[in-house]
């Protein structure tokens, strides 16, 4: 085994040109190198653009070549401690196949998306990337289909139905079978260091790295490989160069081959990228929270996820820094959590209908990790602004007692900020919007088909955003609107089975379309107000759940946003009720309570379910209710 | 390749369904009610204008702004939020006594609270109303400024009001 530390050694001394100033003083390096790089952060959305197809290093072809060629450099070799057995024992076998996935309908693009055991990218990883982007359309496809390209395990068998297709067979040293690794203390020193690695029943990996240099030097990617950074360091730093090392678990090795002594350090051999992701807002730049940070290179891709101040650490998986290079790409995936809470802001037609997820190409960076900033001028600020509305959302929900959010949330998104948000929460309720609409058997047929044709799709939340500044508390308030709805109907869920809370929302979803239509103020023209007048069809449904996220809107601005002249709504009919609900609180309902007592066709058996809880404030809430009977 | 298409078609067909263009309006109207002897001044500015009026002793005025959108896009049942006219600045010159109170805090509904003495008693003199119809897409508002004579304390010289109003000074 020692001896294929010693091979490694060689080849890295043969075939790449790497400095080894910085191994041979064997000293620690103890830095955190975070390359800011502000290129391409104020940037409109834009397509990966890419190159030419680039010889596949990982590819089990190219990597028995790889080894034929290592083993002759073994033999030729004059050197005794060349003559390593363990070389002519190796046999390599296919560890992951390179696929890609081409969903034929909405239904199997759908069951694609939700196998969470795929990590799935629009565009080819085998290729230049000219331009790192938001999205890839294959040209030979129409939209919004596209082939979808991975890595799986040999046997891995596709959906049904989808078009699936194995590019190639790959090597991947981590995923082999003689694979292993195994720490090596600080307080050990080389020799026992090298002794202890000999003892070890797995092939080292420098073997591997070996490989793998070969492989990149043969198929021509030697580029790729680490290259020296110093060069790329600001003059005035006192960070050392080297790559930062996350365990400082280093060995100094030596070698003498003929007249020539070779020396290197083999410190833990991976990068795991850490960084901050952030976005500018009128109160200073704060971190966006809860998203997901993809990295990859080849065929080595990992996810992180930003904490509650928009850190993420790459602590799961790893890069190998011989085969990364200097560089690895980063996506931002707008795809948040908190908690059990789930919500996927997608790409979308008409802010309405969910297509993809949306992600930022935030291009190729250091493998230490990266930091940017969304600023106004880029096309995700609003993305990030909505984003963390529903992350602290979820934060507020806890601390005040009312119902979380569906788990899930697909958020259909869009800039026009005075446009119209919604909640129609299709994902997450028994949708039959169109029977209330036919109720004969002609709106069955039609919601049944609607749910084929566009089930997949369904948006739970429609919310929108600009690229102003001044609109931050705006954009935050409206989605904070959306998902009081989605709290209640959550809520409804949880306190009266689903079939009951889907009635009512499916109710209150089309009587709300359907007053879209009416002409109130008489001009002949349809008013587009969704919300009608006392009296209406279903009036009681909107007064109270449209008057509850009009009252929570504007709570939460005053509260949480500090805008204390904020003013949720104009609508005369709605701020009657929004105003009753702040009465409400002020004799002391709680919102939990509030909301709990929603549960309910009507303002009476609101005003029933409230007494109910509080049968002290009986009086003064009968007066406070009934005046809006 | 087919089925796509057919998919397309009907995804289009369906979403143009459930978007509408409506014609969305917002009015403001901004009542001066002077319950003081003095003769006033009013002006306004607001992201579509300036606008002014005289205001006589114990007399009233009402100066009014109206902006309208007939291409305002919506879904059915969406929660529609239009960009309301926002008042940005209000000038009121006591013409009697040369002096002038300078409002600065911009709103639209909700008077801001005011940070200095003058602004927090300026700012409870404004009441505001939501007319009989007004709703998100058409919005009514009626913005009540009474000045009393706590508005006229607070007023501060400005000698430039005789340059700026020289026609009636001459009289």
């Amino acid at each position: 085994m020692k001896k294929l530390i010693y091979i490694f050694a060689f080849v890295i001394s043969t075939l790449t040109s790497c400095d080894k100033s910085n191994v041979e003083d064997g000293s620690l390096p103890d830095i955190s190198v975070n390359t800011v790089r502000t290129d391409d952060v104020n940037r409109s959305i834009r397509p990966v653009i890419l190159g030419e197809r680039k010889e596949n290093p990982f590819s089990l072809e190219n990597m028995k070549i790889a080894l034929d060629t290592l083993k002759k450099i073994v033999e030729q070799s004059d050197e005794p401690v060349f003559k390593a057995n363990e070389i002519d024992g190796i046999e390599l076998e296919t560890t992951d196949l390179y696929v890609r996935l081409l969903p034929q309908d909405s239904i199997q693009y759908k069951q694609l998306m939700n196998d969470t055991t795929l990590t799935l990218f629009d565009f080819p990883l085998d290729y230049e990337i000219k331009q790192s982007g938001d999205y890839y359309q294959d040209p030979t496809l129409k939209k919004p289909f596209t082939w979808y390209y991975t890595t799986v395990k040999p046997g891995y068998i596709p959906p049904v139905g989808v078009k699936y297709e194995i590019i190639e067979k790959l090597f991947i040293a981590e995923h082999s079978e003689y694979y292993s690794e195994e720490p090596i203390t600080y307080a050990e020193n080389t020799q026992q260091a090298v002794r202890r690695n000999t003892n070890s029943q797995g092939i080292d990996t420098n073997i591997f790295n070996a490989l793998c240099v070969i492989s990149f030097k043969l198929t021509g990617n030697e580029k790729e490989l680490k290259q020296d950074t110093s060069n790329i360091l600001p003059a005035n730093s006192n960070k050392s160069a080297i790559m930062k090392i996350t365990i400082p678990n280093c060995t100094r090795y030596t070698v003498k081959i003929g007249f020539v002594k070779i020396s290197w350090t083999s410190c833990d051999p991976y990068y795991f990228p850490d960084g901050k992701i952030k976005v500018n807002t009128p109160n200073g730049e704060v971190g966006v929270k809860g998203i997901k940070v993809r990295m990859w290179r080849w065929f080595t891709y990992a996810d992180a996820r930003t904490d509650s101040i928009g850190y993420y650490y790459c602590n799961k998986d790893k890069f190998n820094s011989v085969w990364i290079g200097n560089d690895i790409d980063y996506h931002i995936i707008f795809e948040g959590s908190n908690n059990s809470n789930i919500w996927t802001l997608s790409r979308s037609i008409f802010g309405a209908i969910c297509l993809w997820t949306n992600y930022y190409g935030a291009g190729s960076h250091d493998p230490n990790g990266y930091t940017m900033t969304f600023d106004t001028n880029n096309d995700y600020w609003g993305k990030c602004v909505l984003n963390n509305a529903i992350f602290n959302y979820c934060d507020i929900a806890k601390i005040e007692g009312i119902s979380l959010p569906p788990d899930n949330l697909d958020i259909a998104n869009k800039t026009g900020l005075y446009s119209d948000s919604g909640a129609p929460l299709l994902n997450n309720h028994i949708n039959w919007s169109l029977v209330y609409a036919y109720p004969n058997f002609w709106g069955v047929v039609a919601q049944f088909f609607a749910d084929l044709l566009v089930g997949w799709a369904y948006p739970d939340l429609m919310l929108r955003y600009s690229g102003n500044l001044k609109d931050y508390y705006k954009i935050t308030s409206i989605a904070w609107h959306e998902l009081t709805h989605a709290s209640q109907v959550n809520r409804m869920i949880s306190e009266k089975g689903l079939l009951w809370a889907s009635d009512y929302w499916s109710a209150n979803v089309y009587q709300q379309a359907s007053n879209t239509f009416k002409d109130y103020n008489g001009d002949g023209n349809n008013d587009g107000n969704p919300y009608g007048n006392k009296g209406d069809e279903r009036w009681q449904i909107i007064a109270l759940s449209e008057g509850w996220a009009n009252y929570r809107e504007q709570v939460l601005a005053i509260r949480y946003l500090g805008q204390t002249n904020y003013n949720a709504t104009y609508n005369l009919f709605l701020v009657k009720y929004l105003k009753m609900f702040e009465e409400l609180e002020s004799i002391g309902c709680s919102f939990q309570n509030m909301e709990k007592s929603l549960c309910t066709y009507s303002i009476s058996g609101f005003r029933d379910n409230l007494n109910e809880i509080y049968p002290s404030l009986k009086s003064q809430i009968t007066i406070i209710i009934s005046s809006r009977l | 390749m087919r089925r796509v298409l057919i998919f397309m078609f009907c995804q289009l067909v369906v979403c143009s369904c459930i978007e509408q263009t409506v014609t969305s309006s917002q009015s403001t109207y901004k009542t001066v009610i002077n319950k003081t002897n003095k003769k006033l001044f009013y002006e306004v500015q607001t992201d579509l204008g300036i606008k002014n009026t005289i205001v006589e002793k114990y007399d009233s005025s009402i100066i009014s702004f109206f902006k309208t959108n007939e291409k305002t896009k919506i879904f059915l049942g969406g929660t529609a939020r239009l960009d309301q006219i926002s008042i940005l600045k209000e000038l009121i010159y006591n013409l009697t006594d040369t002096t002038l109170f300078e409002y600065n805090l911009e709103y639209s509904f909700v008077s801001q609270v005011g940070q200095t003495k003058e602004e927090k008693i300026f700012g409870r003199h404004l009441f505001n109303e939501l007319g009989e119809k007004s709703t998100d897409i058409n919005s009514v508002l009626f913005i009540k400024l009474v000045v009393d004579d706590s508005i006229i304390n607070i007023m501060h010289k400005d000698d430039t009001m005789l340059d700026k109003f020289k026609e009636y000074y001459k009289k």
